[in-house]
């Protein structure tokens, strides 16, 4: 393609051209970019160069640009020296033009001037070997006007030659070769090499472009023009960056202190800042200490400590707040390092004024997150420092001799520290009278808060009981002393209490902080709390009122907090039913309580009692809630140890829940659809309410640890009578649900809490109000089998019959099992054929009863024969979940662990004396070869099974098997399987150990022709 | 004091990185032994469902145990017991590869990337691992019975004050 330079100037121009459109640019772009790769690029990007708008100057470098990537590898691999000391100069010879242009230095054109530094950097980065002093280069030729190569070896240049560079060349040019050295290593940066050559270039880049960078560097320092320091800056930065990339690549160290010390003393110029250059060289410091602090040597530390801690840094607190932030940042990360350095510091009087100094930055004014983040950086500092003194308390006590004066006094000036930082970030959390003042950052301020909880938990081992002392008198001194409480104090106190609380237990929590919370609870906290409910006022404090009642259960199992669990406990309800708002954290609150102090509380059953009906009645309660405050009743009502006090409340809360539930189930049909729907749902909460007495009924403990032997007596022959009809009134309330109505008899919800229901009590040996004969859970399985419309709740019903079996196998007999299974199984064979879920849940089923009592399926022969079957039938199969449920049915009926002698000889007829093992075997051999890999496990398992278990005849089998399976692969055309015969023979030497996992896996990944890179890679 | 060792030298590590370093909503902390020193070895930590998902409103507690092994080894991290997602098992434990010392675990995978990793897997569930039932099956089958189990439990895991 031939184009006059003309038109590519028109083409590029376009391209540049605001108005066009994207899809004239893709096609300008095209053309271009074939005009850069083609053999006239450099040509024409010479030509491009020569033009007088800057667009196509920059194009020409650009083109530059593609056509080193694409020429540099081959000419460096080559060895093509001439054409590379060509291509250079050339490079330098246009880079001399365009910093000569008067038009382009000082007229916008620095961005094309850049492009044809990172053009030399590229040559650079390709030839270091031959090309180790591209600076020196680059001063020579702007010195003598024309494009110079300095030789290498003559080329490190003394201090006197720096001063003549420095003399001769101007200052704006100077920049530009501060700039070449930058671009460089940040080409160097991105580049990736080989560890080899990067070992070899960073020497090179050291010995050679350091040391010249350096000296210039150091040469520049003479120069006050900001322009030059601003570069100088830039400069520096990026040699830090890769220099601290090269010593972590490479042996090679850097001694940067020189650079250091200017830095700092850039930055330590009189504020307030005349210039940016101070404020760039913060900027610069604070990158050095977060890329490597090693780079800071003993003198720089001291250079700069005195200077943070000296009355320069005051001006940061007054005349320059808005440099606050930053200059916060460099603190933190000077001191950061060595917190247990600055710990010890603690210890000499000279310093405090350094530490108030570093609390004065932490507590600067403003709104914390909103208005001010230096207190949010310095909590991790705060937390590192306490850290360093709670872990480091040896390494202290050596430092200090062991001398017990000393170490006192250390302790306690550590302690009167973080007693102020308490005091600092306790005013930080405070949340605004005027919430708005949020607004935008409420998530921010909560974590904030939350940082500052996991401060005080951390700081609290070192100031103890103090802290929580100052927090509780804050909240005292609020509650008691003025008309108008300052609520948001109080809401910051408390929710620092909670924080340090949620570490305490029954066990560690001292007797002062029992005290402590005693006092609050009883002055009139929780009346001044119920008087501030009101939705429209400052609801934190209830929120947070509430997180306190709970956190504090270590307190309700002291005799000090006791008596105040009534109290407690009313004014949640309290708050539960006032306010819907604080519905959920109150219903937990109370969940939390009645769950770890069931036994504390039955004074308050009476009340408890009498927000039930609400509860229950409401609709509009939550059902979280009403499952949690209904849990937590019942967990109380366990605790009731005469029977028949229990059994009154119980009846009175099961006839609530019938009641409540037969009238919606009555009125669902007449109403509307967007009612029904939340009728159902309520329904479904209602049901799960029963469930929740279950789980809430369930003893703690083993009877004997929960009664005595009189009373487990009694509670026995109470249920076993019992004389309210508890169990009948339960079992109403599930027939209702279950079968009443069409609407709910399929509900998987409701389906699901009647299987937690009548599994609450099956594993309890003392009777109860779930402890239900499991005939009755047997006919309602059965019922529910014959009346179901759809099978989406076929697996909980299996797996309802599953549990009853393990439960009560002993009292069960395989012919009652057998009529049950014919009804729930032979009777529905195809229906649960159609579906994976309900195969893996009839295979889980059957394997249950192999595992617990496997007469009960043994001993009858057509029902063992049908269900073996299916077993085989299944085996082919991709559901993982059903491979796993057969693997669990064919491994248990092999081994028979639980088998009598009976069932153990009719088992091993049917292996020994019928075809069901070679069937096995061939179905297994053939559905494993077919199966993914990961469901490999599951073939193995039954595989292992029979060969340890039938030894003598596994091998006829599997000969069997392996013949019949390559008579059908030859007829289909597949290929057959070789070396099955050592496979067998090797699999019989492993017994069905472990030792077998291996060898099947290999088998069957060379019948699939697969390799294991695992295994090779380990090879290799 | 905890002892020194190649573990406690690298849980130190993660946990000055994590305050340094962490995603916005989560928290990790060594837990407290019954003295009240920091047990290392056994961290809690927290993490947030992502917003606009079904997740969203409430943080996942999880426990986090570091074994003897740690870095070779995983950490153990579990959510409670029961918790309903396809690809937790009853008891919590989750099952995730970079979880899993046969699968993608790497010695070099920060406690960042793990919460990260975790939080990324609540609302995108793998099925062809499932590690529970009842989930699964509504995952797979009936995914407007699984939203509504998974903002119940939202509901009971809400981070709101």
């Amino acid at each position: 393609m031939s184009m006059s330079i003309d038109q590519v100037v028109v083409l590029v121009e376009s391209l540049y051209a605001p108005s066009n459109d994207s899809q004239s640019i893709s096609q300008i772009q095209t053309i271009l970019q074939n005009i850069q790769k083609s053999d006239h690029g450099l040509s024409i990007a010479d030509q491009l160069l020569e033009q007088p708008s800057l667009n196509c100057k920059f194009f020409g470098a650009l083109t530059y640009t593609v056509n080193l990537n694409l020429q540099l590898p081959g000419l460096v691999s080559d060895d093509k020296d001439d054409t590379l000391t060509l291509l250079t100069t050339k490079l330098l010879q246009q880079l001399l033009v365009l910093v000569s242009d008067d038009s382009v230095i000082h007229h916008g054109g620095m961005f094309v001037i850049k492009k044809m530094l990172s053009n030399l950097a590229l040559v650079y980065v390709s030839n270091y070997k031959h090309w180790k002093e591209p600076l020196t280069s680059y001063m020579c030729s702007i010195i003598n006007s024309r494009a110079m190569l300095v030789p290498d070896d003559s080329s490190l240049l003394s201090d006197n030659d720096i001063t003549h560079y420095l003399s001769k060349i101007p200052l704006e040019l100077l920049s530009t070769v501060l700039m070449l050295s930058q671009i460089i290593v940040e080409e160097i940066i991105k580049k990736e090499v080989t560890n080899a050559n990067q070992v070899e270039m960073h020497k090179v880049v050291h010995d050679y472009l350091f040391g010249t960078t350096e000296r210039l560097l150091i040469g520049l320092t003479r120069l006050d023009n900001p322009l030059i320091l601003s570069s100088w800056l830039e400069c520096f930065s990026s040699w830090i960056v890769y220099a601290s990339k090269a010593e972590f690549d490479s042996t090679i160290r850097y001694n940067m202190t020189p650079l250091l010390k200017f830095t700092i003393n850039l930055m330590a110029l009189p504020t307030p800042w005349q210039s940016p250059v101070p404020e760039k060289a913060m900027d610069t410091l604070i990158d050095v200490l977060d890329t490597n602090y090693t780079f800071f040597n003993v003198d720089t530390r001291k250079q700069l400590s005195s200077l943070i801690f000296g009355p320069w840094s005051s001006k940061f607190l007054g005349d320059m707040p808005e440099l606050a932030d930053q200059y916060a940042r460099l603190c933190i990360l000077f001191l950061e390092p060595d917190t247990v350095h600055l710990a010890l510091k603690l210890n000499d009087d000279a310093n405090d004024p350094n530490f108030d100094f570093l609390l004065r930055l932490t507590d600067f004014p403003g709104q914390a997150v909103v208005e001010e983040t230096i207190s949010s950086d310095f909590i991790d500092f705060w937390m590192q420092l306490s850290d360093s003194l709670l872990n480091d308390d040896d390494r202290f006590s050596l430092m200090l001799k062991d001398d017990k004066a000393k170490i006192e006094r250390f302790n306690g000036k550590a302690k009167s520290l973080f007693i102020k930082i308490s005091q600092i970030y306790w005013n930080k959390i405070h949340i605004p009278q005027d919430v708005a003042e949020l607004e935008g950052y409420n998530n921010e301020f909560r974590v904030y808060r939350r940082d500052v909880g996991d401060l005080f938990e951390s700081i609290f081992p070192i100031v103890r009981t103090q802290l929580y002392k100052n927090l509780v008198d804050n909240v005292l001194m609020n509650v008691n002393g003025s008309s108008q409480p300052a609520l948001n104090d109080i809401e910051a106190s408390l929710y620092l209490i909670n924080a340090v609380s949620a570490d305490f237990s029954e066990n560690n929590v001292q007797k002062e902080i029992l005290d402590e919370v005693s006092q609050i609870l009883s002055s009139n906290y929780l009346e001044l709390v119920t008087a501030y409910r009101d939705p429209n006022k400052f609801q934190h404090i209830v929120y947070t009122t509430i997180r306190f009642v709970s956190t504090i259960d270590w307190f309700y199992k002291s005799s000090a907090g006791l008596p105040y669990l009534p109290q407690i406990l009313n004014f949640l309800f309290d708050t539960l039913v006032t306010c819907s708002m604080y519905q959920l954290i109150s219903s937990k609150a109370i969940a939390d309580i009645c769950d770890n102090s069931r036994l504390s509380l039955q004074d308050s059953l009476p009340n408890f009692k009498e927000i039930i009906p609400q509860m229950i009645n409401e609709t509009t309660v939550e059902p979280l809630t009403r499952q949690r405050i209904v849990n937590s009743y019942a967990s109380i009502v366990q605790g009731v140890k005469d029977p028949r006090i229990q059994g009154q409340y119980l009846h009175d809360i099961f006839s609530l829940l019938g009641k409540r539930s037969y009238e919606v189930i009555l009125s669902l049909d007449s109403a509307n659809n967007d009612d029904q729907d939340k009728m159902m749902d309520y329904l479904v909460s209602l049901i799960s309410s029963v469930s929740a007495i279950g789980k809430g009924m369930q003893l703690p403990d083993s009877p004997d640890e929960v009664y005595t032997p009189e009373e487990l007596k009694a509670v026995n022959s109470y249920w076993s009578q019992d004389p309210l009809k508890i169990h009948a009134e339960i079992l109403e309330i599930v027939n209702n649900l279950s079968m009443l109505t069409d609407k709910l008899a399929d509900n998987l919800s409701v389906a699901e809490e009647i299987t937690s229901i009548f599994k609450s009590g099956m594993t309890e040996s003392v009777g109860g109000p779930f402890v239900i004969d499991y005939s009755v859970i047997v006919e309602f399985v059965v019922a529910k089998f014959r009346t179901l419309k759809t099978t989406k709740t076929y697996p909980l019903l299996y797996g309802l019959y599953s549990n009853v079996i393990k439960s009560c196998h002993r009292e069960m007999n395989s012919e009652s099992v057998s009529q049950t299974l014919q009804i729930i199984y032979l009777d529905r064979l195809e229906t649960i054929r159609s579906d994976p879920d309900i195969i893996q849940s009839v295979m889980k089923l059957f394997g249950t009863i192999i595992s617990t009592t496997p007469s009960l399926l043994v001993g009858d022969s057509n029902m063992l024969e049908k269900v073996l079957e299916f077993g085989i039938e299944q085996l082919q199969s991709n559901e993982r979940f059903v491979l796993q449920s057969l693997e669990l049915f064919w491994t248990k009926l092999i081994y028979l662990r639980r088998g009598n002698h009976q069932n153990t000889m009719a088992v091993r007829r049917l292996f020994n004396e019928t075809k069901l093992g070679n069937i096995v075997i061939y179905n297994v051999l053939k559905y494993m070869l077919l199966s993914q890999r990961s469901n490999l496990e599951f073939f193995t398992e039954i595989l292992k099974s029979l060969v340890a278990k039938y030894p003598m005849l596994i091998k006829q089998w599997l000969l069997n098997s392996f013949k019949e399976l390559n008579l059908q692969r030859v007829q289909s055309g597949q290929k057959t399987i070789k070396n099955y015969e050592l496979f067998i023979k090797k699999i019989l030497i492993t017994r069905g150990t472990r030792a077998a996992n291996g060898l099947i896996k290999d088998f069957w990944l060379e019948v699939n022709g697969l390799v294991d890179y695992n295994k090779k890679l380990t090879v290799l | 004091m905890a002892k020194r060792d190649l573990r406690t030298e690298r849980i130190q590590q993660e946990r000055k990185q994590w305050r340094k370093d962490h995603p916005f909503g989560f928290y990790a902390r060594p837990t407290k032994a019954a003295d009240g020193s920091l047990d290392l070895h056994n961290w809690v930590a927290g993490i947030p469902g992502k917003s606009n998902t079904m997740w969203e409103n409430a943080t996942y507690p999880v426990t986090i145990a570091f074994p003897e092994e740690y870095p070779a080894k995983p950490p153990k991290i579990r959510l409670p017991s029961g918790f309903y997602h396809p690809n937790v098992y009853p008891s919590g434990t989750i099952c995730l590869s970079i979880l899993n010392e046969d699968q993608d675990w790497r010695p070099a995978i920060s406690l960042k990337q793990l919460m990260l990793g975790i939080q990324e897997l609540l609302d995108t569930p793998n099925p062809t691992s499932p590690a529970q039932e009842p989930s699964w099956r509504a995952f797979e089958k009936d995914k407007v019975e699984y939203e509504k189990k998974v903002r119940q439990q939202a509901k009971v895991y809400a981070d709101k004050h």
